[in-house]
């Protein structure tokens, strides 16, 4: 709060003052009161009016100059009053009163979210596990007859699958603290562990993995990568084209710490408008809607997932062409001593 | 045969996996109840426990550990929630291995054989026989009356996963699969070869029309 600020909101008692000031000169004249004398009363009247003026502003200067500091410093303004000493002017003194009051109406009522939404994703979690066990006994009975109505029933079966997964870990991934573990993994046995969970819709899809340079191991939470891989994969298939014979290619390489893996798939390619946008949540695009059945999730959540594991993910893409999906994983620790020694 | 122990509290998915796993030529064993499991799995002597962890009565840590007590038998743990605590806390107190639901049944197949191998320390007695024609999955090998031929790993995947589903037909895209499982990623162009030189193979050992094509739905032995 600067003093020219202060005063030029003080402007009414400074007009009452110019005008009293005046008045009272005029007064002083009429019933001819020596010039000198004059002078001196008029003198101390606007010392008093100054003096107080300055004394006001330095009383709210600090409390305000605080105040706002905490707010622009601290990132849970929700707490700003803790910053605060109790000032010694009334007005601070009811600003303070009602912040406290207002903050402990917010606080309460963000804790009672908070508490509601861990309660909605513990149950969301408990539910996702319960109902693996219906499938498990599903795929059970479709083994034990195996026919075409079965065997169509256990592709369903993997969509439903496929979408308990997306929900569980798209809670994971907004909570708080992620129950991902570090650990050093083959890069290679990820992506064919990846390959595996998607068998059944690449071979249907007539969709062939291919494999360049993937001796390297790296640092990260094997179940989290799963997914990620899982959903890459899922949309290289799902966005092939029938023009030529559709490909996944899975290829790496190191800079540094870093080594990037590549999903290049031979599709239809995202269009450059919406490239920026298909990580956002529940965007479809022109794809999407072209193809059907898009919920804007799958990206979106590796997205998220990536985040929290450092990792970073890329998406590259010409129309016609193809898309890259890139993910920059940490190479593990032995690999960075052995290059050292 | 060798013998299961299915501790499972689900009825429908242990009766469910019980006839899959004899429909793989294993003996099941099913718990029906719960208060004294280790007692009886101790009493049925079997040679693997299949072993769910959230189970009325006793959790499934609390049996793996009693078991250890007084038994060395294989303990595959089957459980639905897929954190790493549920993994460590089984091996530490003595499984085998560790298994999430769902379960890809051929996955789970894979597994038992795998633990039954590593704890009976036998290998290349793995075989199957069906319709006079013996499958050495050991030594990859298939015979028949006096005679035998190689199989290349492609060869014996088809071959196999065939006799495993024998008498139903299995399709194409499965035996694709199958050999995806084991790494070889195969086109449909490349099936076709496989198929007729294996047919060609067991031709020469004194067995044609072994394998039948079902036209537009896959092959069956």
């Amino acid at each position: 709060m600067r003093f020219i600020e202060y005063v030029a909101d003080k402007w009414v008692s400074v007009v009452i003052f110019v005008i009293v000031f005046i008045c009272g000169g005029g007064l002083l004249m009429l019933i001819e009161t020596p010039f000198a004398v004059a002078c001196v009363v008029e003198g101390f009247y606007a010392a008093g009016f100054f003096l107080i003026l300055i004394q006001d502003y330095a009383a709210r200067r600090g409390f305000y100059d605080r105040l706002l500091e905490a707010t622009e410093g601290v990132e849970e303004i929700s707490y700003l009053s803790e910053f605060l000493e109790e000032p010694n002017f009334l007005e601070g003194r009811l600003l303070c009163r009602i912040l406290k009051k207002d903050e402990k109406y917010m606080n309460d009522r963000l804790a009672a979210n908070e508490q509601e939404l861990q309660e909605y994703k513990d149950y969301v979690e408990t539910w996702a596990h319960e109902i693996k066990t219906p499938i498990a006994v599903s795929r059970l009975i479709m083994e034990n007859n195996r026919d075409d109505t079965t065997r169509s029933l256990a592709e369903e079966m993997d969509k439903l699958e496929g979408f308990v997964e997306q929900m569980l870990y798209y809670s994971k991934g907004s909570s708080l603290n992620g129950d991902y573990r570090m650990r050093v993994i083959p890069l290679k046995d990820l992506v064919m562990k990846a390959i595996k969970g998607q068998a059944k819709y690449m071979i249907a899809e007539k969709v062939t993995p291919r494999f360049e340079n993937l001796d390297y191991e790296v640092l990260t939470d094997s179940r989290w990568i799963h997914f990620i891989l899982n959903q890459i994969i899922a949309n290289g298939i799902k966005y092939h084209t029938d023009e030529r014979k559709a490909e996944l290619v899975f290829s790496a390489s190191r800079t540094g710490k870093t080594i990037t893996l590549s999903i290049a798939d031979n599709g239809i390619g995202i269009p450059p408008e919406d490239i920026e946008r298909v990580r956002r949540k529940g965007f479809t695009g022109e794809n999407g809607r072209k193809y059907g059945k898009s919920t804007g999730m799958g990206l979106y959540i590796c997205d998220t997932l990536c985040r929290k594991l450092g990792t970073e993910l890329i998406v590259s893409s010409k129309v016609g062409e193809g898309t890259v999906v890139s993910l920059r994983l940490a190479v593990a620790p032995e690999e960075i001593n052995s290059n050292i020694s | 045969m060798e013998r299961i122990f299915i501790v499972e509290d689900e009825p429908r998915l242990r009766e469910e996996l019980g006839s899959v796993l004899e429909k793989n030529g294993y003996e099941c064993i099913l718990a029906e109840q719960f208060e004294q499991i280790t007692e009886d799995i101790v009493k049925a002597a079997p040679d693997l426990v299949l072993l769910d962890l959230g189970l009325p009565v006793y959790d499934g840590f609390y049996i793996c550990r009693k078991l250890r007590q007084v038994s060395e038998v294989p303990v595959i743990v089957v459980t639905s929630s897929d954190s790493d605590m549920d993994e460590l806390m089984s091996l530490n107190l003595g499984a085998d291995d560790f298994i999430t639901k769902p379960y890809n049944i051929h996955i789970l197949l894979a597994h038992i054989a795998a633990v039954l191998v590593r704890s009976h320390g036998r290998k290349g007695s793995l075989m199957m026989t069906h319709k006079g024609l013996t499958l050495d999955i050991g030594k990859s090998r298939a015979v028949h009356k006096e005679q035998s031929v190689d199989l290349t790993k492609n060869e014996l995947g088809i071959l196999r996963c065939l006799m495993e589903h024998k008498g139903t037909i299995v399709s194409r895209d499965e035996l694709i699969q199958e050999l995806w499982e084991m790494e070889e990623f195969v086109e449909d162009s490349t099936l076709t070869v496989n198929i007729n030189r294996l047919r060609k193979k067991l031709a020469d050992v004194g067995i044609s029309d072994y394998l039948t094509t079902k036209r537009g739905q896959g092959y069956m032995v």
